[in-house]
């Protein structure tokens, strides 16, 4: 009987131990290798000696790999800016890039163009700035606007 | 004698009680088949009405042609119920319509029709009497809130950029008595052939939302701008002799009712032996729900969104134009 069972548990060991086994997996990953990146922070808060905050939206938030690309619209990469969050995050790859700003008044009759806005309701005011990325550093920017 | 009669009773009996063949289709009356959802955005409101029938094969139409649609004469009215009163009465009456493609039972088609105004959260009542069958169906539904879109606005200063390094997120108030929200896109572009130019729209839902029972007075949800791309590639047909350019893209959300959310959860989980166990029609099957459809007009999508358009492995087979307003710079 006793033999009979060790005989049994080895069989059952022997099966569990070659369901067990499996192929070599490689430790390599055939070359492929993440780029290296670092972070854009833009802390995009809006403020205007005349003009209400509330009254002035975000407009728009891009990035470029030069200031002649941002003057042709040529983008690398653009946020969805929206009322409800001033900091948005850019993930680029490491070297020096511009990004451009702009800001919307929408106040009614001529408070926007006597506060300093070109036009009047929707009238806009944009500005730009060169900043350095460093791999897996993060670089912060605040859009200032005149 | 008389033996002789008795045996050959019990014979006939015991010989018909051996037959073995059970008819399984027993005609019986028809079921009202019920779908309407009020619309709480327009002055016109429609219902559909059909009725079940037996069959041994659904892929073959029925023998009879009037066996999926009830009379025109039957009887179809929606109340407006304010503080248990019925302070308005509508009666739908039936229009021809023309059939979207695909597999239907016969050519002839009708929809039920009436003009009234949806007020928002109020109570409707969905009364069908069907002369023919002297059955009645019925339903009520309390109809959802109003809400706003609060994300994406300001379409006159602001773009929205479709690509994956920045989706775009949609924010909205609660509409209350919604149990879901659908949210999406409808593009507004050209369709340019030789010497002839079609302005042309599209529906691009994109997601739908369930919260039943929700105390959040504030909802978000992130668009992925993949899907986008994708369902316009599924849905707009590839034609090498049009060019195509897009116009603007107006941000939608639709808030529909609980019974439609319910519905519409079992749909999408993709239980097909559940669809029509939710139902809210009495004595019928069916949906009697409400929906808001609530729209910010006139975006413009970036220059890169356009470029992906036109370019993208997606869509560059439906030949729309790049930023340039050109395809390769011709």
């Amino acid at each position: 009987m006793n033999v009979k069972s060790g005989l049994l548990a080895i069989f059952l060991a022997a099966i569990l131990i070659a369901a067990c086994a499996r192929e070599d997996v490689p430790d390599d990953n055939g070359g492929i290798e993440a780029k290296p990146t670092g972070t854009l922070r833009v802390l995009f808060k809006i403020s205007h000696p005349w003009i209400p905050v509330n009254r002035i939206v975000r407009a728009e938030l891009h990035v470029a790999k030069d200031a002649m690309e941002i003057y042709k619209g040529n983008f690398i990469q653009s946020a969805n800016v929206t009322s409800f969050q001033d900091t948005y995050f850019f993930y680029l790859d490491p070297g020096t890039y511009y990004y451009e700003a702009v800001i919307a008044c929408i106040c009614g009759g001529d408070s926007c163009s006597a506060g300093g806005f070109p036009g009047n309701k929707w009238g806009t005011k944009h500005t730009m700035g060169k900043f350095d990325i460093k791999e897996d550093e993060v670089t912060q920017v605040i859009p200032l606007f005149q | 004698m008389r033996y002789s009669l008795i045996t050959a009773f019990a014979c006939i009996l015991v010989f018909s009680g051996c037959e073995t063949e059970i008819d399984v289709v027993i005609p019986a009356d028809p079921t009202p088949v019920v779908y309407c959802i009020l619309d709480q955005d327009s002055p016109v409101q429609y219902l559909r009405l059909s009725r079940s029938y037996l069959t041994d094969n659904a892929s073959i139409p029925p023998d009879e042609p009037d066996s999926i649609l009830f009379a025109r004469a039957t009887k179809v009215a929606v109340e407006e119920v304010i503080d248990g009163k019925v302070t308005k009465r509508a009666f739908f009456t039936p229009v021809d319509i023309a059939k979207d493609s695909g597999y239907f039972p016969r050519q002839e088609h009708w929809v039920y029709r009436a003009d009234f105004i949806v007020k928002p959260e109020t109570d409707y009542r969905l009364i069908i009497y069907i002369d023919e069958y002297d059955q009645i169906a019925y339903s009520s539904c309390y109809t959802v809130g109003n809400f706003e879109i609060i994300n994406p606005l300001y379409s006159e200063v602001r773009y929205i950029h479709m690509l994956p390094d920045h989706n775009l997120s949609f924010y909205w108030t609660k509409s209350l008595n919604a149990a879901i929200y659908q949210l999406g896109f409808v593009m507004h572009y050209l369709e340019m052939k030789e010497d002839q130019t079609l302005e042309k729209e599209i529906l691009i839902p994109l997601k739908s939302i369930f919260y039943l029972q929700a105390t959040d007075n504030l909802f978000s949800y992130p668009i992925n701008s993949t899907n986008f791309y994708n369902y316009l590639a599924e849905t707009l047909p590839i034609d090498p002799t049009v060019l195509r350019k897009c116009m603007t893209i107006d941000a939608v959300i639709i808030s529909g009712g609980e019974e439609l959310g319910y519905y519409m959860r079992i749909q999408e989980a993709g239980q097909a032996f559940n669809l029509m166990d939710y139902t809210n029609i009495k004595n019928g099957i069916g949906i009697f729900s409400s929906k808001v459809l609530r729209r910010i007009n006139g975006f413009s999508l970036t220059e890169q969104s356009i470029d992906t358009l036109a370019y993208g492995h997606a869509t560059r087979q439906l030949n729309f134009v790049d930023r340039t307003g050109t395809r390769d710079g011709r």
